[in-house]
Order: C-alpha cells, then sequence, then structure tokens
C-alpha cells in the first residue's frame, strides 16, 4: 500500500470515528498524566560519564580514594588582615564541622585547617613530631595563634595550597560519596551553613564545586520553569495573533500538551530521571509539535477559507493531504534523535530515548489529534479577534515568490554556497569542550564563575585531574625512581600557564625528609633509597588516621596518583595537558610502574571532549542517512535525499559558526541541544517541496512556479508562521538567569528562523532551476494560463 | 547526456555525503596542535640556597633540581641555567676573577669561567656527601658539607685539597676573621676554627641549637642558627655570648652590610642590629612568608636567596625575577 493510499484510508477512519478516536487519545493521556508525580527531576553526574574510555576506566577504580568528581572548595576569606585571629579560626572550625553533616559527604575528605587531615610536622634538633595544625580545638591564646600561623607558613603542603600567600584567606574542601549525591540537597544545606556564620561582618564565603554547579542549577529550576511557561504564552500570544482563531491557538497547546505529558510519562515508567539543564530540549520537541498542529491548521483554513470546503471533509482532507510530509518529518526527526543513542554517554542516551519517543508521539497528538479536532470546528470563517497581520506574513512569503520567479533563483544557488563556504571556515574554530574558563552553565559575572575566578587566582585551582602509577610489587611507590618520576613530572606539567600546582606522595616524603634535618629547607629531597624513603613515610603516618595518605597511595603502596590543580576546564587546556602527559609518560618510562590517565573531574570531562567530536559526526552522517533512507521510501528516488539535506547542512553549518563566533563550546550540555537540532532543519522543507509534488499530483497540467507559489502562499505561510512564533518564544530564553539556557535558547532561535528562510527562499529556488525528477517526473508540462490563475487566486486568499 | 550525468550525479550525491561524514566519524579524531610547553625563568618548584656576585656585575643564584639564574646587572638580562645533573646545587661563589664554582649533592661541583661549565664530583662520603657552601675567601675556593667535609680549591677551581675533619658533622657555613682564622659552624651548637689555614680544626660547642652561619665585621663576629639562636663576639671569635634575637625561627644566614647587621631564615624571618646585640624585626611590603637562606652584600642593597630571590634596599623588598628591577 502506497503512503497517498494509507494516508486516505486513516484519515477517512480517523474522522469517520472521531469521538473514539479522540477519547482514546485524551483518556491515555490523563493516565499518563498520573506518572508524572512520581518524576525525578534532578542532575545525576553519573549520567554524563562515558561508558568503554581508558580514562573513565582509571577514574572509577580510583574515584573514592584519590578524588571523585564532586568536590566542594569553600574559601574564607577575611575582609581585613588575615585569618589568624580567634573569630576567624573558630568559624572555620565550625564550618569543618557542620561540612561533615551534609548529606553525602565523605567525612573523611574533610580537609581543612580544622581538620585532623593538615598536619604540622615540626622537628628541631632535638626529635620530630607530627601533630594536627588546629585539631581538635582552635589555639586559645595569641601566642598559639602566632605558632599557628608559623606552622602554617612553613608547612609547604598547606602554605599556598589550604592558605593563600598572604594570609588573607583559607580554603576548606569536602568530597562525597559519588552514589549519594544529591545535588538538590548539597547546595541549600552549604548555603545554610555558610548563611548561619556569626561573622558575616568579618569574613566573606566563597564557594565552587560541581555539586554547587549543578545546585545552581536546581536553585533556578522556578525560574527555567517559569520562562518555559512564558515563552509558552508568549508563542500562543503570536500564534492568536497571527492565525487570528481560537482554534489556532488552542490546538498546537493542546498537542504539545499530550505529547508532553505521553513522553515524560513514559520517560518516568522507564524510571528515567529529567536533567534540569535539556529543558531545553523539550522546548525543541515541543516547538516540533506546535510546527506540525500549525501546518495542518494553515491547511484546514486554506481549504475552509480558500476552497469552501465544509470543515469535517476539511479535516479528512488535511490529514490525507499532510500525512506524507508529516510522517516524512517526524520519521527523519526521530531517527535522527535516536542516531545520538550510540553516544556512549547515559545522559544522550537518555536524551535520545525520550526525543524519539516524544517526536513520534506528534504522530498522534498533532498529525492525528489535530484534524480530528479541526473536524468539529462550526464556524471556520469566524475570526477571534479584528486584529489581521497577515498581510506581514505575506510580504516576506511575496519576496520568497519573486526570488523564484525572476531570475533571481539562478544567484540563489552561487550565494548560497559562497555563504556556506564562509561560514563553514567560521565553524571550523568550534571548540570541543568547554570554551569559556569559568562555567558555560553560568554567565560570567555570576557568583559562582566569579568565585571560581577568586580561587583559581589565589590557589593552585580548583578543577582536578589525577593520573594513577600502578606499580607491580608492593612498596613500589616508595622506590626513588619512582618519586624522582613523579617530582619531574609534576615540575614538567606546572610549566602549563592553566596548571596553578600538583600534588603527591613525593611532595609530602621530601616534606617530612626537610623536617627531619631540623626543617632545613637544604633537605628538602628524596630518600636515596627505597627503606630511606619507607622511613619518611612512617614518620609522617605516627598519630596519622589510616587513609590520610588515601589520596596519594593504596595501603600496600603499589598504587599511586599524582594530583594536577587547574585553573580551567576549557577543551583546549585539556587537550594541551593530556598531550603533555602522554609525552612526559612516553619519554620517561618507568619500569614495573604503568601510569596511566585520568581520573577526577576533568578525567571525565577530558573523556567527553574526546569522543564528542566524532561521536558528534557520527550522529551527523546517521541523521543525514534516516532523511536519505525516509525519502527514498517515501519517493523512491535517493536524488531527493540530496534536496532534503541541503536545508540541514546549511542550519547545522549556520549554527556551528555562531557557536565559533559567540565562543560556546560544543560539550557534553550542548550536545543534546546540536543532535536534536538536526531534524529541525528538514522539517519545513519536507512541507513546502511535498505541497508542490502534491499541487502536482492533484493538477497534473500546472506549471511548475504556479504549484510553487501556492506551496510558497499555503505551506510556507506555516513554515513562516511557526518560525517566527517558536522564534519569538524562544527569545525569552535569554532573560534566563543560566548562561546555558539563555544561549541555547538563541541557538533554537536561530535554528529555526535559519531552517525556515532556508525552505522559503533556497528550496524553492532549487526545485523550480534543477527540476528534480522526483517532483516533476520524466515531463513537467505548461499549463493553461487563466485556469492557472484561478486556482492561484485561491490559494493566496 | 549532460542531463544523464547530472542525473546519476543527485542519485550518488547523497550517498556520497554520508559515506563522507561516516568516514569522518570513523578516523577524524580531536587532535591537538601541541603548544611549545613554556620554559619560565623560575619554575614554580625552584628553591634557592645561595647566591653569588661576580666582578662583572653578574649575580648568580643557585637552587634545586641543578638550576642558576645569571642576572646580568648590565642589562638587567636573566638566564636559566640547568646543569647536566639536576642535583640541588646547594652553594655557589664566585672568584676574583669571574669564575663560578656551584657546589651540591653527593660532591657535585660545577665550575663556569664563562666558556660554559664543566663538572666534577669530590671525594665525599658515601653516606652523606651534600656540599652545602662553597666560599671565596683570600684567593681560594672553600667547599664545605656533610660528614665534616672541607675542601679547599685552586683560584682556578680545578684543583681540590681535602681537609676534612673526621666525624659525623654537617659543616654549614665558613668565613674568615680578620686576625686570618677559619670559622666553620656546624650542626648540634659546634663551632670549628681554624689557625693553619684548614690544616686542623678546634671545635667548641656553644648550646645545642645548630648553627647555621656566621660573619664577621672587623672584631665583631655574629652567629645565627636553629631556634633563632645569635651569638655575638666582640673580640674576633674569642668568646661569644647569646643574645635575643626577637625570633624563634630558624635563622639560616648572617651579613654585615656595611651598616647593619642583617639575618634572614624561616617563615619570613629577617631581622636586623646596630650592633649584634639587639635585633629588631623587619617587615618589607611583599616579603615572603617562607625560608630565605643566602645573603649577600652588594654596593647599594642585600640580595637574598630562597623560596623567593630578590632585592633588599633599605627596608624596600623588591622580587626577582617577576617585576624585575
Amino acid at each position: 500500500m502506497s503512503v497517498s493510499r494509507f494516508a486516505g484510508s486513516l484519515s477517512e477512519f480517523c474522522i469517520r470515528h472521531r469521538v473514539p478516536v479522540a477519547a482514546v487519545i485524551l483518556v491515555s493521556t490523563l493516565l499518563m498524566s498520573l506518572t508524572l508525580f512520581t518524576m525525578d527531576v534532578r542532575t545525576v553526574f553519573s549520567d554524563m560519564v562515558p561508558s568503554n574510555h581508558p580514562y573513565v576506566d582509571v577514574h572509577e577504580g580510583y574515584k573514592d580514594t584519590f578524588g571523585g568528581t564532586n568536590k566542594v572548595s569553600i574559601l574564607i576569606e577575611a575582609n581585613e588582615g588575615t585569618i589568624f585571629t580567634a573569630p576567624i579560626l573558630e568559624e572555620v572550625q565550625r564550618v569543618t564541622r557542620e561540612l561533615a553533616k551534609v548529606s553525602g559527604v565523605n567525612p573523611f575528605q574533610v580537609v581543612s585547617l580544622a581538620s585532623r587531615k593538615l598536619k604540622s610536622v615540626s622537628a628541631s634538633s632535638m626529635g620530630i613530631e607530627s601533630v594536627p595544625l588546629m585539631w581538635p580545638d582552635v589555639p586559645e591564646s595569641q601566642q598559639g595563634i602566632q605558632e599557628l600561623e608559623e606552622a602554617v607558613v612553613n608547612n609547604p603542603l598547606v602554605y599556598g595550597i589550604y592558605v593563600e600567600q598572604d594570609l588573607g584567606s583559607t580554603l576548606l574542601q569536602m568530597d562525597f560519596y559519588d552514589h549519594l549525591v544529591d545535588y538538590s540537597k548539597i547546595f541549600p544545606q552549604i548555603q545554610a551553613i555558610l548563611d548561619d556564620s556569626p561573622i558575616k561582618d568579618q569574613v566573606s564565603h566563597h564557594v565552587v564545586g560541581e555539586p554547587i554547579l549543578y545546585g545552581w542549577v536546581d536553585f533556578y529550576l522556578e525560574e527555567t520553569v517559569a520562562i518555559a511557561l512564558l515563552s509558552l504564552a508568549a508563542m500562543l500570544l503570536a500564534l492568536f495573533l497571527l492565525n487570528r482563531t481560537w482554534r489556532g491557538t488552542l490546538l498546537p497547546l493542546l498537542s504539545g500538551v499530550v505529547s508532553t505529558i505521553w513522553a515524560l510519562g513514559i520517560g518516568v515508567l522507564l524510571g528515567f530521571n529529567f536533567d534540569p539543564l535539556v529543558i531545553v530540549v523539550a522546548f525543541i520537541i515541543t516547538a516540533r509539535c506546535f510546527s506540525h498542529a500549525v501546518q495542518l491548521i494553515t491547511r484546514f483554513d486554506d481549504l475552509c477559507d480558500g476552497e469552501g470546503v465544509a470543515p469535517r471533509l476539511a479535516a479528512e482532507q488535511t490529514m490525507k493531504e499532510l500525512f506524507r510530509p508529516g510522517l516524512l518529518g517526524l520519521v527523519s526527526d526521530a531517527g535522527a534523535i535516536l542516531c545520538v543513542v550510540l553516544t556512549p554517554i547515559p545522559l544522550l542516551q537518555k536524551v535520545s530515548i525520550i526525543g524519539a519517543i516524544w517526536v513520534m508521539t506528534i504522530g498522534f497528538s498533532a498529525v492525528i489529534l489535530t484534524p480530528v479536532m479541526l473536524s468539529w470546528v462550526k464556524a471556520p470563517l469566524r475570526y477571534a479577534h479584528p486584529v489581521n497581520l497577515r498581510f506581514l506574513l505575506t510580504a516576506v512569503l511575496n519576496v520568497a515568490v519573486k526570488v523564484v520567479e525572476t531570475r533571481g533563483r539562478y544567484y540563489v544557488l552561487p550565494i548560497t554556497l559562497v555563504g556556506v563556504g564562509l561560514l563553514v571556515f567560521k565553524a571550523t574554530d568550534l571548540t570541543i569542550g568547554d570554551a569559556t574558563t569559568g562555567s558555560p552553565i553560568l554567565w560570567e559575572d555570576s557568583s559562582f564563575n566569579r568565585d571560581s575566578a577568586l580561587i583559581n587566582a589565589n590557589y593552585p585551582g580548583t578543577e582536578q585531574m589525577f593520573i594513577v602509577l600502578e606499580g607491580d610489587e608492593d612498596d613500589a611507590l616508595k622506590r626513588p625512581d619512582v618519586l624522582d618520576w613523579m617530582q619531574r613530572f609534576q615540575r614538567r606539567m606546572e610549566r602549563m600557564p592553566q596548571v596553578g600546582g600538583s600534588i603527591s606522595l613525593a611532595d609530602i616524603v621530601v616534606d617530612v625528609r626537610r623536617n627531619l634535618y631540623e626543617g632545613n629547607p637544604r633537605y628538602g629531597e628524596l630518600g636515596n633509597t627505597r627503606i630511606e624513603n619507607g622511613e619518611l613515610i612512617s614518620f609522617y603516618m605516627q598519630g596519622a588516621a589510616p587513609d590520610d595518605l588515601a589520596q596519594f597511595a593504596d595501603t600496600l603502596f603499589r598504587n599511586g596518583s599524582v594530583i594536577l590543580f587547574f585553573r580551567d576546564r576549557q577543551g583546549e587546556t585539556l587537550r594541551q595537558a593530556t598531550y603533555q602527559i602522554k609525552r612526559f609518560i612516553a619519554d620517561n618510562p618507568l619500569e614495573g610502574v604503568d601510569v596511566r590517565l585520568a581520573g577526577g573531574s576533568l578525567g571525565i570531562i577530558a573523556a567527553v571532549n574526546e569522543i564528542l567530536l566524532s561521536d558528534q559526526i557520527e550522529a551527523i552522517a546517521l541523521a543525514l542517512l534516516v532523511v536519505i533512507l525516509s525519502c527514498l521510501a517515501v519517493y523512491r528516488s535517493s536524488a531527493s535525499g540530496i534536496f532534503f539535506i541541503v536545508p540541514v547542512l546549511i542550519s547545522n553549518v549556520v549554527t556551528f559558526a555562531f557557536m565559533a563566533w559567540q565562543g560556546i563550546g560544543m560539550s557534553i550540555s550542548t550536545l543534546p541541544v546540536v543532535a536534536l537540532g538536526i531534524g529541525l532543519g528538514v522539517d519545513y522543507a519536507f512541507y513546502i517541496v511535498d505541497s508542490i509534488k502534491e499541487y502536482l499530483e492533484k493538477y497534473p497540467d500546472a506549471d511548475h512556479m504556479e504549484a510553487i507559489r501556492q506551496s510558497l502562499y499555503s505551506a510556507g505561510r506555516g513554515v513562516l508562521l511557526t518560525s517566527v512564533t517558536l522564534a519569538a518564544g524562544v527569545l525569552l530564553w535569554s532573560f534566563s538567569s543560566l548562561r546555558f539556557q539563555a544561549e541555547m535558547g538563541t541557538l533554537i532561535g536561530l535554528w529555526l528562523l535559519v531552517s525556515a528562510f532556508t525552505s522559503l527562499f533556497v528550496m524553492p529556488s532549487l526545485v523550480r532551476v534543477l527540476k528534480p525528477k522526483f517532483i516533476f517526473g520524466d515531463s513537467p508540462t505548461q499549463a493553461d494560463p487563466a485556469r492557472n490563475s484561478d486556482r492561484l487566486a485561491q490559494s493566496t486568499h | 547526456m549532460v542531463g544523464k550525468v547530472l542525473g546519476f550525479a543527485a542519485q550518488i550525491a547523497p550517498w556520497a555525503v554520508v559515506s563522507g561524514l561516516a568516514y569522518a566519524a570513523a578516523f577524524i579524531k580531536p587532535t591537538v596542535e601541541p603548544l611549545p610547553l613554556p620554559q619560565p625563568l623560575s619554575e614554580p618548584r625552584d628553591l634557592f640556597y645561595d647566591v653569588a656576585g661576580s666582578p662583572q656585575s653578574s649575580v648568580w643564584f643557585a637552587g634545586n633540581n641543578g638550576v642558576i639564574l645569571e642576572r646580568n646587572g648590565a642589562d638587567d638580562s636573566w638566564v636559566r641555567h640547568s646543569m647536566e645533573r639536576a642535583i640541588n646545587l646547594q652553594g655557589i661563589a664566585t672568584s676574583d676573577t669571574g669564575l663560578v664554582v656551584a657546589v651540591g649533592n653527593q660532591g657535585w661541583l660545577f665550575r663556569n669561567d664563562g666558556s660554559g661549565w664543566e663538572s666534577q664530583q669530590l671525594p665525599v662520603s658515601e653516606i652523606a656527601g651534600k656540599l652545602i657552601e662553597v666560599a671565596w675567601l683570600d684567593g681560594h675556593f672553600w667547599a664545605i658539607g656533610e660528614m665534616g667535609a672541607v675542601f679547599r680549591g685552586s683560584a682556578d677551581g680545578q684543583n681540590w685539597t681535602d681537609l676534612s675533619l673526621d666525624g659525623d658533622v654537617a659543616m654549614n657555613d665558613i668565613a674568615r676573621s680578620s686576625d686570618g682564622r677559619l670559622w666553620v659552624t656546624a650542626e648540634f651548637g659546634t663551632l670549628y676554627q681554624s689557625t693553619d689555614n684548614g690544616q686542623s680544626w678546634q671545635g667548641e660547642e656553644l648550646g645545642y641549637e645548630s648553627l647555621r652561619s656566621l660573619a664577621f665585621n672587623d672584631d665583631q663576629g655574629v652567629i645565627v642558627g636553629n631556634g633563632g639562636v645569635v651569638y655575638l663576639s666582640m673580640n674576633g671569635g674569642e668568646s661569644w655570648q647569646r643574645h635575643q634575637s626577637g625570633t624563634e625561627e630558624h635563622l639560616y644566614d648572617v651579613i654585615y652590610d656595611g651598616e647593619r647587621w642583617l639575618a634572614t631564615g624561616n617563615g619570613g624571618a629577617l631581622i636586623s642590629s646596630d650592633n649584634g646585640a639587639k635585633w629588631s624585626d623587619i617587615q618589607p611590603d611583599g616579603f615572603a612568608s617562607g625560608y630565605h637562606a643566602r645573603l649577600m652584600a652588594t654596593e647599594e642593597s642585600v640580595l637574598l636567596a630562597g623560596s623567593t630571590i630578590g632585592r633588599l634596599s633599605g627596608e624596600r623588598w623588591t622580587q626577582w625575577p617577576e617585576g624585575g628591577e
């Protein structure tokens, strides 16, 4: 059975049994909505961790000891003078104790001046002793505070790392058990601890870290939802103004609501959580839903208003006529989205599955439900308000028609090629990974990014990556050549301007040896033998908790880490760093020790960045393949594929160039939007081109230009209406407190407009100039001008 | 014909595009154009232990990892020298002719007469062979170190005579008093003196804290050491009296800069005295809180080597090389 015959049977069935069809859809929607009460809206970091990447294997193997991805750093800064005053030190102690109670915290990984982790290893001519700097109590006398200050200044493992060089601030760090992390709890709990400070007039608090970042995203969830609703309202208002009918306003809304409930409900049933960051993805798909509904309503209006067809028949005819391009668009969209499932990142796989399901629900909510609801329209010619703004749309469409009619059509292809060529050149500047120094999720002047800049300016860096040394025997880490390798590696990596510092077991050995020699800096060296290094480590462990060295070595000293602190997480920084690490490992082989990279939050991000580019190209290739196969199935012509690839390529190139221009990096956050955007480019073209074909099938003797003209005034109007309406809606996203949402909103708006204008101004000219067979057949005919003008009058009415 | 070709091209074009992208997905990986790793004049992990000046207005800072920084005072230019062996260099001295000698761990000695660095290893103990200090005194280089190591070198730095003491004691600093005697401060409060140019040594105990450095100005001598100890002699070293320094930080060096006594050490300690008996803190703006191991007086200022290097003019501190002069 051909698509057209199936469309005819389906539309006839649906309209004939419109009550049960509508009832089934609406009742199932109602039932599905009940599942939404259990919807889990939160960011889960493990969703962003790619599988089967060597860095991730290293991270997963050692994250509990060498450092997880959820570290939080809190800076307590004295408003005047140094932190070495009783009230400020007591504040450090208070915050440290309270942090140990935060949800999901690993209490052994709370490190501050007031924790037992930071020790003073002091020595004199009489001996060596290792005691916590300020645990369990804050010094009570001024002399005690002075001694603490001296102990800090003389401790290279603390001074400059946990206490600022000018003594004006101190850093507290905490880590979490990954499986217990709940950003929505951590953020408010830490904020509450800091807000409870009894000495707010003496200190300021600054806090950064992945849980805080996603805590901010969660914090702005209400605002995000409010903006989404406002956007929706703005789009409905635009539809109401331009369509002038209640059906033109409410039916797209109904379709959007039905699809959203079905998709989210299925997501809940599948056990998926919803990341607030991908709410823009929901917006894109809702936009697709609106687009299909508006196309149907526009065609319905044309039939009722222009050709005088009765509403019930018009609804059936609308469904039949637009079933083919609608189905083609949905299959292409869903297929393109589903291609992203191959990316081995759980977040993207979830987005891909839900996105594909969501798009397919449009087949019911818009392609079927909208015509069914339209069949009940009683007075199709009655407008809801007197304001007629259609002339605006008509003016744009007139220009589009003019381009095709005149010799201008011959310039479209070369101009497009030159324009796309230039944009491709710009798009090559696109950064893989983050392109900015702070978090791209928040604005540069956000308190998070300001805090991050402050800490990175005064401390080695808030972002961490660790490499692992795996020895082939116990105590391998005590070997002088292994410790020396660590020191040389650290020295080399610290030459990178973006690396603020590093720390390893070797640093501890050096410091203990210095202290053993009366604190003499000339003896800040490694021991000469494995036994000597072992003894030095034993000195350090005297009176220490068993896990005090956990972040540097395992208990058998077989496996150890070197932790690198970075000042930013930009894609280029990570690529340069991993290059330098690999090069050092290759140039300095270590017998009996396997050196592996890379764990920590930056290890994960480096892994994501390494797979993003190839996966993105792969997703685009597969999405185009889906488009071509869809075209092949529907139009029986692979050449039709090249037509519909054009708008996809143009919108992708424009968007990538825009991202490069605006400094938006291709990251795990942007990839879902970009991946879903592939489908956006092709829908409008399907409607325009299929409308030409449909017209020629209906009127085989019609003139080519006439078919194109009616397509632009009918399907083109729907395209323009949808794109302008949706673009107006997404503009509101630019007011979001989340930079990511604002940028993605702009990106989607741009994508919609580029797709629409490509469909209106490029595709018709290509059709007329190239005269593809899948549209015109082998022998296009010329028609009677008089008859043509009659039909044209109807279609432009 | 043209139409057929175009038609054929249109049929295969979509597949060509997809194949091209598939190829790109399979074989194009994010590449990095490696940027040259910058070599800063002073690396974050550089630590310095000694400073010396040459008659040619160059200043040399010796430090860990075999690094020597040379500053040419004429044009304020800097050069970073890395020795062939990345050992920690503990001391550096220059002769009247500008020959530079640096000493360090395992008895290694590096010599540069302007034509490049040459190395040689002095016969030190295998147990502890760190050479801690080298000085240019009256036409000879003197290198001292662990296990009682004392070596006297010729003016060209080529020939070295072993004058070491027999004992497990680290020699920290060497100086000559105005009467020609040689003095060496050592660990655990021991002070050595030699009246026969190093052929024999007599030791005395000044408390238990290790003595780090001594200096003379005519008959006045000052010794500093661990725990902030300061000893003053008003009679050319015949007797020593302990004085309060006002700090308990280890003090690593002392000099007389022509106007005042200056001592420095751990924890940003920097103290001065007009008479060697009464000491007071100096707290120049920006002076690092880390350690400083050596002081060197020049005509207008005093140079310091330690966790940071720089120049002290009066009470104004200028850190080098950042900020320059």
